[in-house]
């Protein structure tokens, strides 16, 4: 065995993982060659010394950094905002949200329609078989729920929860062309009886309904007088 | 002490082990945790710390490990030894940190190597050096082992893991761990002629 061979057998010499032949032919070579005997020894040392170290100390301040963390994860999510909330902070937050609230009801009130026939947008839908306790209710919302009266007559916002003047968008009361709008989302219900009605008061007023497609039609048809339907309106700010 | 003395111990001591990681488990309770963490603090960071040679980041490296031994205790199935299962979270975080901050890590160990070395070989090294010097002797030796042979090294000689936990600690197969083994220990043999002729050389 030349000398080559034997640096990458070390290891396995070590571990005594060789085959009892090749062991052998290695302890031969080790006792012959006096350079492979030094770097063996050499091997073998520093591998027993590195063997003896103890085991690291662990600074003091280990134990104060890990209960901290242990902290942060054990209490709740709250408590990590806690140095944020002072009076000053709260206080701050609190005017911006009254603040914010002012804006957006200014907002809600000062957006217009213009009530062009041909170019309103309108997309109903429904859900057959809704059912409501009392027929021919008309629900309105913007986000929160209004309640509407409904007369064949015309569509009419109901004032009482809605804190708005009363709006008439009827036939006969012949609006002028340009409307305020309350809200953006409509959703109506209504009587399958009173549905062509509605239709041909929304038509009048210039409402172009797309019509309900096929799947919607069969529906339809199975549908009974006293049943429900719900339809959804939605009109841009710009009433296109 | 005799063996069976030995075993006594070691048997209240795996009770007392498994007694402390079911309340953790059911209760999350932080003291029966901490218990358990005094167990394997030391060892742990050992490794951690011969790997990074940086106290501060092996520091932080062993906090986030017993964190996330915390936090996933539940997880653990009493397939292998808790503190086999805790060392693989330990190697996973090590060679994380190498692999993102690696650059940093061994600018910040050199750094220290020029500030303890000096210190450390006070005469030959093997002969004379005790306790915290003998520590710091076998840390900078290990610390200039090449990276991806390190580990394996320090579960091998220092920890006393078998080739086949070694290969489930850092997920490589058993060949690899051979080779880096092999390796590793060259590199480490040229590093003790090193250090010896630098000793002989500045006479410290």
């Amino acid at each position: 065995m030349e000398c080559k061979e034997l640096t990458g057998l070390f290891s396995d010499y070590y571990d005594n993982t060789l085959s009892v032949f090749k062991r052998e032919t290695v302890a031969k070579h080790l006792l012959s060659c006096k350079k492979c005997n030094l770097r063996y020894k050499t091997f073998y040392e520093a591998l027993a010394y590195i063997k003896q170290v103890p085991d690291e100390q662990l600074p003091e301040e280990f134990y104060t950094g890990l209960d901290r963390k242990l902290d942060e994860t054990v209490s709740p999510f709250y408590i990590k905002f806690q140095s944020y909330l002072t009076m000053r902070n709260a206080s701050v937050g609190v005017l911006g949200l009254v603040f914010g609230l002012i804006f957006g009801v200014y907002m809600s009130n000062s957006s217009t329609l213009k009530a062009v026939p041909s170019g309103a947008a309108l997309q109903t839908s429904f859900a057959a078989k809704e059912k409501e306790k009392s027929p021919g209710r008309i629900i309105m919302r913007t986000g929160n729920v209004y309640k509407a009266g409904y007369g064949l007559d015309g569509l009419v916002n109901r004032p009482d929860s809605t804190g708005f003047e009363f709006m008439n968008m009827g036939l006969e009361s012949k609006q002028e062309p340009l409307i305020r709008v309350l809200h953006k989302k409509y959703i109506i219900t209504v009587n399958v009886s009173q549905y062509e009605n509605l239709i041909k008061q929304l038509n009048t007023l210039g409402y172009v309904l797309k019509l309900p497609d096929k799947k919607e039609l069969i529906d339809f048809k199975k549908l009974k007088p006293t049943d429900q339907i719900k339809l959804e309106l939605d009109i841009s700010e710009d009433g296109k | 002490m005799s063996d069976i003395a030995q075993r006594v111990i070691e048997e209240v001591s795996r009770n007392y082990e498994n007694e402390l990681i079911k309340k953790v488990q059911k209760t999350r309770d932080k003291e029966a945790f901490y218990h358990l963490v005094r167990l394997y603090d030391a060892r742990i960071y050992s490794v951690v710390y011969r790997f990074l040679h940086n106290r501060e980041d092996a520091l932080e490296i062993v906090q986030d490990v017993f964190l996330q031994a915390f936090r996933k205790i539940k997880q653990y199935r009493w397939e292998s030894p808790f503190y086999f299962w805790i060392q693989r979270i330990a190697v996973n975080y090590s060679i994380n940190c190498i692999k993102k901050y690696g650059k940093d890590v061994l600018n910040r160990a050199e750094e220290c190597d020029k500030v303890q070395s000096a210190s450390a070989f006070v005469s030959s090294p093997e002969q004379t050096l005790e306790g915290e010097e003998k520590k710091k002797f076998v840390a900078d030796a290990i610390a200039r082992i090449s990276v991806p042979y390190r580990m394996a090294v320090i579960l091998k000689d220092i920890e006393g893991f078998s080739y086949e936990e070694i290969a489930a600690l850092t997920k490589t197969g058993m060949g690899t761990v051979k080779s880096r083994i092999n390796r590793g220990r060259e590199e480490l043999k040229e590093i003790f002629i090193a250090m010896k002729e630098e000793v002989r050389e500045y006479g410290m």
